[in-house]
């Protein structure tokens, strides 16, 4: 060995060392004890400890240890099994956070899914599990290769990840909503009072038909550190908010509706009323998702004025409801923060609503409810033809703290020409104080530029999920 | 302030003050465990440090006696490998050999402020460096076959996809 090649700090001596003792010595450092290795990387940037884990096989064997790796995201995708494999086999066993994203029509995935969540139940670090489905739609039986991937052993399996979790989403998986007791009865035993969100709410794959997934409402009593709550309309009643009393730190209640069942007792005012006061600073969230009937009646049998309502998301109902427009707009101006109504592009009566004849003497509900409201800084609506001179209008009125405003270039009904006016399309983008203009047809969620093209979970999947963040 | 000696593994004797023989957990387990007499003229053996090493050791040890206890690990901190001090600089100014030992030895005795500083020496050798440099500093040799390497870094690679 040449002693130019010896490393040595500053100026000191040379080590007169003989020729044996040297070669002895250049595997030295490889062979550190595995409790000084970690020593050293945990001084070291996440970048810096990842290429020293490349050195040799020694320092590599410590890079996965649970103190570094607290959150993971398992991205569960049919392009690249061998990554979720390699994901499942160091980090299910040592994560704290778990987040699985997955593709849940392939069948490799669901195979990968089955044995993440096997690796999962057998970690007692596991705090955090948040499933985040790429549709609601989970056939397990149908789609594993494997034989004893029945939906009764994945939620068995998905039972023993349940004992410690703090967090814990199941994703809208629709089958995965019907054993929502067993899961509360299980996080309920153990230390309930450490639970700070529960993503409980399903969607459904077919809004009139459906299996229950209602729990016992007093199931949810013991989480009084809770923060954040999904749950299915079917499960909302009086006596549900009044199970949230003890909970005071609620921040944020998201409610699923689809249809609603014969018989639901719906909720009043006066509840609402004690709810507010109860939980001051809880939001209250609300998609509407597949309602084909229920969007008919929305301010009727659904919405109630004294709703903490800062968000409404209706998806794909097929149906505008103008008087519910107008009736956000006067109940909840002082909370509502979000309006989204999408609907795929078509061109029947419905397409048009905004501009029936009938409403001609009216002021338009868009223009009127960014008037209103003044906490409005999101405004996404799809598939209904809109005029160029309202969406000037609503810009002009909220001003820069319309963060979001979101409508599709065909849905535009110019008044002058066939394009959106340079002017007008200034004056939007100088009242916005952003870059702005149409979503182009191009760019629109395959979905929603035509119902046939995809599957609508795909667009809103992610929307109602970001939810629990 | 009474003395205890120490017996490296090369057989030398040292004397020190016990107090300072103290910074090292090691040893003052040993002594509060079996009861050994200050008063009485016993050796500790350390079979796993030589004459040189703890002569090292002893000098740390003698310069840092007065420090305070070093703060618990804040776990969130990121920690920092700056903040050597110029004695500490200069002390460990010595070759990688005596440097590696060292470690050793402070990992052995259980002196968490030697070892907190020799670990942020190598640490700061490691910084910066792509993995074949980090080899060649330390003269380290690659025992990955081609292919375990390209696995090694398909696999970092996927953990720094977010």
């Amino acid at each position: 060995m040449n002693s130019d090649n010896f490393a040595c700090f500053g100026d000191c001596p040379k080590p007169k060392k003989s020729k044996t003792s040297e070669e002895e010595r250049v595997a030295f450092w490889a062979h550190l004890p595995s409790i000084v290795i970690h020593d050293i990387f945990d001084l070291l940037t996440k970048k810096d400890r990842q290429n020293a884990s490349r050195v040799c096989k020694n320092w590599r064997q410590n890079i996965f240890h649970p103190k570094w790796w607290p959150e993971v995201t398992f991205k569960i995708e049919p392009c690249n099994i061998e990554r979720s494999k390699f994901f499942t086999s160091v980090f299910g066993r040592i994560v704290s956070s778990a987040k699985i994203q997955v593709n849940t029509l392939a069948p490799e995935c669901t195979d990968e899914f089955v044995a993440l969540i096997e690796t999962l139940s057998e970690n007692n670090n596991l705090k955090e599990l948040i499933i985040e489905p790429t549709h609601c739609h989970f056939d397990i039986a149908r789609y594993s290769t494997k034989s004893s991937s029945n939906m009764h052993n994945v939620i068995a399996k998905l039972k023993r990840c349940l004992p410690n979790l703090t967090k814990f989403s199941i994703g809208c998986i629709e089958d995965f909503a019907l054993y929502l007791d067993e899961y509360l009865t299980i996080l309920g035993s153990q230390q309930p009072e450490k639970v700070t969100l529960l993503g409980l709410a399903s969607v459904k794959d077919n809004p009139n038909e459906y299996e229950d997934s209602y729990f016992e409402c007093d199931l949810i009593k013991p989480f009084t550190n809770l923060k954040v709550l999904s749950i299915d309309f079917d499960q909302l009643s009086d006596t549900f908010l009044s199970c949230l009393d003890a909970s005071t730190h609620l921040e944020r209640l998201i409610v699923h509706l689809h249809g609603v069942r014969e018989g639901h007792p719906s909720t009043t005012n006066a509840a609402w009323t004690i709810f507010k006061a109860k939980h001051p600073k809880c939001e209250l969230r609300v998609n509407v998702i597949h309602s084909y009937d229920e969007v008919q009646h929305l301010h009727e049998t659904i919405l109630r004025d004294e709703m903490p309502l800062t968000h409404l998301r209706v998806f794909f109902c097929e149906h505008v409801n103008l008087e519910t427009l107008e009736f956000i707009s006067a109940f909840y101006n002082h909370t509502l923060r979000s309006l989204v109504w999408v609907d795929s592009m078509g061109n029947n009566e419905e397409t048009w609503s905004f501009l029936a004849s009938q409403r001609d003497l009216s002021p338009d509900p868009l223009v009127m409810m960014s008037w209103l409201c003044s906490n409005l800084s999101e405004l996404v609506f799809y598939g209904y033809k809109y005029r160029e001179e309202n969406l000037v209008a609503i810009a002009r009125l909220r001003g820069e703290k319309l963060k979001k405003l979101e409508v599709a270039e065909d849905d535009v009904l110019f008044s002058n020409s066939n394009y959106l006016g340079q002017e007008n399309l200034i004056d939007i983008q100088l009242h916005l104080k952003q870059p702005w203009a149409p979503t182009k047809t191009a760019d629109l969620h395959p979905v929603i530029r035509n119902p046939t093209a995809g599957d609508s979970d795909e667009y809103l999947l992610p929307i109602v999920l970001a939810d629990l963040h | 302030m009474p003395n205890i000696k120490l017996r490296s593994s090369d057989g030398e004797t040292f004397e020190v003050d016990v107090e300072i023989a103290k910074c090292s957990v090691t040893i003052k387990t040993m002594l509060e465990d079996l009861g050994m007499d200050e008063e009485e003229e016993e050796v500790v053996p350390l079979p796993n440090v030589n004459s040189a090493i703890l002569k090292k050791v002893i000098q740390w040890s003698t310069y840092h006696k007065d420090d305070p206890p070093p703060p618990e690990d804040d776990e969130n901190k990121e920690k920092r490998t700056d903040d050597i001090s110029s004695w500490d600089a200069d002390f460990l100014k010595v070759d990688q050999g005596t440097l590696f030992e060292l470690i050793l030895a402070a990992n052995y005795l259980d002196i968490k402020g030697l070892l907190d500083v020799t670990c942020k020496t190598v640490a700061n050798m490691i910084k910066g460096k792509a993995p074949e440099e980090i080899r060649k500093t330390f003269n380290i040799k690659n025992d990955f076959t081609a292919s375990e390497e390209e696995q090694v870094r398909k696999e970092n690679e996927w953990c720094e996809e977010k």
